[in-house]
């Protein structure tokens, strides 16, 4: 892999597969809490604890 | 792919909206986290209402004298809305003003379901969460301050999708979630922006989105009332409103008995925007999570407690209604709370560093600042020269 040529070349596509996925996680997890307790409650925390755990890994890492 | 052009009006969007409404927004997010908790903080704040502890088969005393022990404790003031306790259902709340339509003069009544005694009369038109909520939800403004406060949420939502285009030129280099912190300042604010708005980008526009429908709920009722209700009362259109209310007992025990699979959630008092001057609107529940927001009005003629229909809510209620769990994060027990709150405080970071980025560039002279642009943008640039427009 050429590094220099192909990250010019990423298509948006690549760039937005994580946030994509963090996204539809995020949103399954906004509704999971919806649509019932127990097991739905505990899986729409797990799901929206996501955007938080990674929000804190990134500001606080080290380069 | 965008060209260089579109990439250039899209960011005249994103600054704009943004900068109109961050003051807004931030104001929002710090009203709202109290908000989140505005239940554990009446509780720690000794404003909680607790009825006394009975045997869980105590006898609940009949409707008819609840109400007539709160309108006594009220006696110049028009009952509004009556609600049974959600928790424990052990009280009822009763709700007064000075008409059935203001809210001057409010007064609230809670009264002990199973000893008709007077538990408290709560004021909620003062004291710390009462400024938070009026500061979240209208400003001190009344309805035009809700309806500014939704333009700046609409406002928001155009950021955050204009914000979520800019993101593939600003990240087109870089790996998901970096953070340059060896560079300047503004390159390590600039890339917090990105990674911290683009990761919570989702709930972001949930909550945005369903605060702006939170703010057209007057209007939403309002067309309610003009859209089914005129329907409903028009056998009633040329009778004087009635002077004595009938049963308000048998009004509820008939709308339980028409709907026996939901749950009282409040009633309607003639003449309220929930009601008709000649009906008590019973407001039934359904008892699943699901359902348990949505509402199934009965309407009950206010002289003879006698049920004159039971409609459906149109889809533009219940878009309400399910709009506000959404907002609120209400729905999920406590963690949920608190991943608002962390949620909340991550998009406090976003603003504020958004106003950091412009407030930085907005010192220097346009030529320095094209420079750099045209600087930052060789990040992109090449890749976005290749792409025809």
């Amino acid at each position: 892999m050429n590094g220099k040529n192909t990250s010019t070349q990423k298509l948006s596509s690549h760039m937005f597969f994580w946030p994509v996925m963090i996204g539809a996680t995020s949103a399954v997890g906004l509704i999971s809490a919806l649509v019932a307790d127990g097991l739905w409650d505990a899986m729409s925390w797990a799901l929206l604890a996501i955007p938080v755990a990674l929000s804190a890994y990134f500001s606080w890492r080290k380069n | 792919m965008l060209s260089s052009q579109s990439l250039r009006h899209w960011a005249w969007t994103h600054k704009w909206t943004s900068l109109i409404c961050t003051a807004f927004m931030l104001l929002l997010c710090l009203t709202g986290l109290p908000l989140i908790f505005h239940h554990e903080i009446d509780h720690l704040l000794g404003n909680e209402i607790e009825a006394p502890t009975l045997p869980a088969d105590a006898p609940r005393v009949d409707l008819d004298h609840i109400f007539a022990v709160a309108q006594a404790h009220a006696p110049n003031k028009v009952p509004q809305f009556a609600s049974l306790d959600d928790d424990t259902e052990n009280f009822w709340f009763v709700s007064f003003a000075n008409t059935a339509t203001s809210e001057e003069g409010q007064q609230f009544v809670a009264v002990d379901a199973r000893t008709a005694e007077i538990l408290a009369t709560p004021k909620f038109d003062e004291g710390f969460i009462h400024i938070m909520f009026k500061l979240h939800v209208d400003l001190f403004a009344g309805l035009p301050g809700k309806l500014f406060l939704g333009l700046m949420g609409l406002l928001l939502v155009i950021a955050i999708v204009s914000g979520v285009v800019l993101y593939a030129p600003f990240m087109r280099k870089l790996n998901f979630g970096t953070v340059r912190k060896q560079r300047s300042n503004r390159i390590k604010w600039l890339d917090l922006h990105n990674v911290l708005g683009i990761v919570t980008v989702v709930w972001a526009l949930a909550v945005g989105a369903t605060g702006v429908i939170n703010t057209w709920a007057d209007l939403v009722i309002k067309y309610w009332q003009f859209d089914q209700m005129t329907q409903l009362i028009a056998p009633y259109k040329n009778l004087p409103p009635p002077e004595k209310l009938g049963s308000l007992q048998q009004s509820v025990a008939a709308a339980e008995k028409l709907l026996p699979d939901k749950k009282l959630s409040f009633v309607a008092f003639p003449g309220t925007s929930f009601s008709s001057p000649h009906h008590f609107v019973i407001f039934m529940r359904g008892t699943e999570p699901l359902t348990s927001r949505l509402l199934s009005p009965v309407l009950v003629d206010a002289q003879t407690a006698q049920i004159t229909a039971s409609p459906t809510m149109p889809w533009y209620v219940t878009t309400l209604l399910v709009s506000q769990p959404l907002h609120f994060g209400d729905y999920g027990g406590t963690p949920l709370q608190i991943l608002w709150a962390l949620l909340d405080i991550i998009t406090i970071v976003v603003l504020w560093s958004g106003l950091v980025l412009w407030w930085r560039k907005r010192k220097q002279p346009i030529e320095i600042m094209l420079r750099e642009a045209v600087r930052d943008e060789s990040n992109f640039a090449p890749a976005l020269a290749k792409i025809p427009a």
